[in-house]
């Protein structure tokens, strides 16, 4: 199975969940995928790419988590994000403070906590680009 | 729990490279803050517990059995993109 990711450490609040498939959503491309657990199929999380919506997201990558999934720079991982999708999708969140690092190579992957305060667990998704009634006229 | 009594300046360490000193304490009581400087080789995460709490929880709140994204997702995305292009 070629989408299959080692997580050596589990997820936070999740430690012994260790092998995770990375799935495609329907319509979600590369912005929104699944991420669910090989050992417990009833645990599924759903992966945001944060830089379709965070554009300015760049957060500083400790070497030793890199090197934890077998990278050596932080052009080899992709970050994914942790969403959180209520009933109400505008109020979609996703965990910007604990990304997963995923490396296509080695096929390890891993979520990190980041040091960096200006990051939060609950970013909201859209609320940022809500069009003012201002822009709309013009 | 190992329970340890510090003044200013005193530090405790936790094995040979983890070192936790005392750097300033200010106010009484329950409004007391100490301040700590924290020296750990690189590979030790220093976490606030709280965070670490939080990050648990969000991944809790946010685990649920496989299932298609919401349409009203799915829309949301595209209007989105749409707008970019326009």
């Amino acid at each position: 199975m070629e989408n299959v990711f080692e997580f050596p450490a589990g997820l936070y609040g999740f430690p012994d969940l260790k092998r995770f498939v990375v799935a495609d959503v329907p319509g979600g491309g590369d912005v929104f995928k699944q991420l669910l657990a090989l050992d417990q199929p009833e645990v599924g999380f759903t992966l945001v790419y944060p830089l379709a919506f965070f554009p300015d997201y760049d957060p500083d990558i400790p070497p030793e988590d890199l090197e934890a999934v077998g990278a050596e720079n932080p052009e080899q991982v992709l970050l994914y994000a942790i969403a959180r999708v209520p009933e109400s999708v505008q109020e979609a969140t996703a965990n910007l403070r604990a990304p997963l690092l995923f490396n296509p190579f080695t096929r390890k992957a891993r979520q990190i906590i980041l040091s960096d305060d200006r990051y939060q667990t609950r970013e909201r998704l859209f609320h940022r680009m809500k069009p003012t009634p201002h822009e709309e006229a013009l | 729990m190992l329970v340890l009594s510090r003044r200013l300046n005193e530090s405790i360490l936790i094995g040979d490279d983890i070192e936790i000193k005392i750097v300033q304490v200010r106010g009484n009581g329950p409004q007391a803050v100490v301040r700590l400087g924290i020296t750990a080789p690189r590979s030790v995460t220093v976490l606030r517990k709280e965070i670490y709490d939080e990050v648990v929880a969000a991944n809790r709140q946010s685990a649920q059995p496989p299932a298609a994204l919401p349409a009203a997702l799915l829309e949301a995305l595209k209007d989105r993109s749409s707008g970019e292009d326009a």
